[in-house]
């Protein structure tokens, strides 16, 4: 079985980092980013069997469309079968962590000053990109975005704002279908999603259009009137644009900065 | 590491994780609106009770002198002075105070929490394997992530790089990158090393996991959870 696995088809691509240094050792493959000669059929067969239980053997399954004779049943197949298992929830909680505690401690850093947390959406998607570019590579599988958006948002929805969990999703399932259009495996298409993820860090600021006299309340019990008044002049109504806006561009900065450590660092190092 | 995260504590009365959760979120809602101060008080106590409750006598203690200092400082120092001072002030004694409902139900969640018993107590409730697992694995991570972090930055210190204000603004992106690099290199090790764990433990076996410790809600509770919606509503009504 592992015989047919490492005569499966790897794309350019997934030398830079998809499919890891140690997943691969795991599997005890060899040679894996050959262009494919092998069967497609054998391959799936492999994995069917793998499938939920292996630890790092479906995990493997990165074969792509474009090769030979890309025949639509097999690729649907491998998209199935690379669900996410135990293994990958696991990592994906311990990322959530750290990408929680990164958060919390950027806000709670610039929550002093109006100007700067209202620049939050910016700063968030900067320090939280390289978190996200190493989580998406450690696990490039359909469903990974959603269940870090949809942790994210019970994070935020922990201080009884829950327009940021539906928000959350929203944002989570359109990167999803972002980093799906390039099957999980392009890094432009994951810089594209972490751009859409990145509005999950104006989540909480929907309470400025929805509910604005609510919100400047909740500020006056933080930091008094002054602070107030401020944030109330830097707060017109399409303030909300200009957020959605700074998210992205945070998005963007971020998605680029992890990219570019994921190479520098994490590839090099094999943790990926 | 391994030992404190799951060393079962022997409260007094062993709360359920789900009202501990119930806690948690329900002690966000102090945040969105203003409540009366007895109120806030008396959920401040409440919390500071649990501590007492998970014998952790010593954190009670801390929590109720800086609860205590903090209101004070709020109520009596603030109006005798003017400016930036007394705004500045008002800002950290105001937001110790509010957000300490949170922080402390979210510390009594993590430190009383083994991901097993949590898994059990969340798939009571039907969640589905995807919700839970990540969930669970996430609060039992915080306190790790913090640990990590500690050495991190004493490790940065060692070699002159320590993360200060300073050095925040004047290389925000340097800082970022020796900062989050070895967060995250242990982080991957961590992770898989805990997905090891779990897997040997059979965490992903397809039989129905049992659980040796007894996951039921008991009268403290439903008293715990009638607490929580009583001021989730009182929060939203009043």
């Amino acid at each position: 079985m592992k015989g047919t696995r490492t005569a499966q088809e790897g794309s350019g691509y997934s030398a830079k980092g998809t499919v890891s240094r140690t997943e691969r050792s795991e599997a005890s493959q060899s040679g894996t980013d050959r262009r494919g000669t092998g069967s497609r059929s054998g391959t799936s067969a492999g994995r069917s069997s793998t499938d939920g239980s292996g630890t790092g053997a479906d995990r493997n399954s990165t074969s792509s469309g474009s090769g030979t004779g890309a025949d639509r049943t097999s690729r649907i197949h491998t998209l199935s079968t690379r669900k996410l298992n135990t293994r990958d929830l696991i990592i994906a909680g311990a990322f959530a962590a750290v990408y929680i505690v990164v958060l919390l401690a950027v806000v709670t850093v610039s929550a002093f000053v109006p100007i700067l947390y209202l620049m939050d959406p910016l700063f968030l998607g900067i320090a939280l990109g390289p978190i996200f570019s190493v989580y998406c590579t450690k696990l490039n599988k359909p469903g990974a975005l959603l269940v870090l958006a949809i942790l994210v948002g019970l994070a935020e929805s922990m201080t009884g704002n829950w327009i940021g969990l539906g928000w959350a999703i929203l944002a989570g399932g359109a990167a999803e279908l972002l980093a799906r259009a390039g099957r999980y495996r392009s890094k432009r298409s994951y810089l594209a999603a972490y751009s859409v993820f990145a509005l999950t860090n104006m989540g909480p600021f929907w309470l400025l259009v929805l509910a604005k006299a609510r919100f400047l309340e909740t500020c006056a019990m933080y930091f008094g009137s002054e602070y107030v008044v401020t944030i109330d002049a830097l707060t017109p109504s399409w303030i909300v644009l200009v957020l959605i806006a700074l998210a992205l561009v945070g998005g963007l900065i971020g998605g680029a900065l992890g990219q570019r450590l994921l190479s520098k660092h994490f590839e090099r190092a094999g943790v990926v | 590491m391994e030992l404190r995260a799951t060393r079962e504590r022997t409260a007094f009365v062993p709360l359920d994780p789900r009202s501990m959760l119930a806690l948690l979120f329900a002690s966000g809602f102090i945040l969105i609106k203003r409540v009366p101060l007895p109120l806030e008080v008396a959920v401040v106590s409440f919390l500071a009770l649990l501590f007492v409750n998970e014998r952790r006598y010593a954190a009670a203690l801390k929590v109720v002198v800086v609860y205590a200092v903090a209101l004070a400082v709020g109520l009596c120092a603030v109006p005798l002075l003017s400016g930036v001072l007394a705004a500045i002030l008002l800002a950290v004694t105001t937001c110790m105070r509010l957000f300490m409902p949170l922080v402390l139900a979210a510390n009594l969640l993590i430190h009383g929490m083994t991901v097993s018993r949590f898994i059990a107590a969340l798939r009571r409730m039907r969640l589905p394997a995807k919700l839970v697992i990540p969930l669970s694995v996430m609060f039992r991570f915080i306190p790790t992530v913090k640990e990590e972090w500690g050495s991190i930055r004493t490790a940065m210190h060692f070699r002159g790089i320590g993360v200060s204000p300073v050095r925040v603004l004047r290389s925000p992106l340097t800082t970022l990158e020796y900062a989050l690099v070895p967060l995250l290199m242990s982080t991957a090790t961590l992770a898989n090393e805990l997905a090891a764990a779990s897997l040997s433990r059979g965490l992903d076996s397809k039989t129905e996991r049992t659980c040796l410790l007894e996951v039921r809600l008991g009268p403290a509770d439903y008293l715990v959870l009638a607490l929580c919606a009583a001021f989730v509503i009182c929060v939203l009504v009043g």
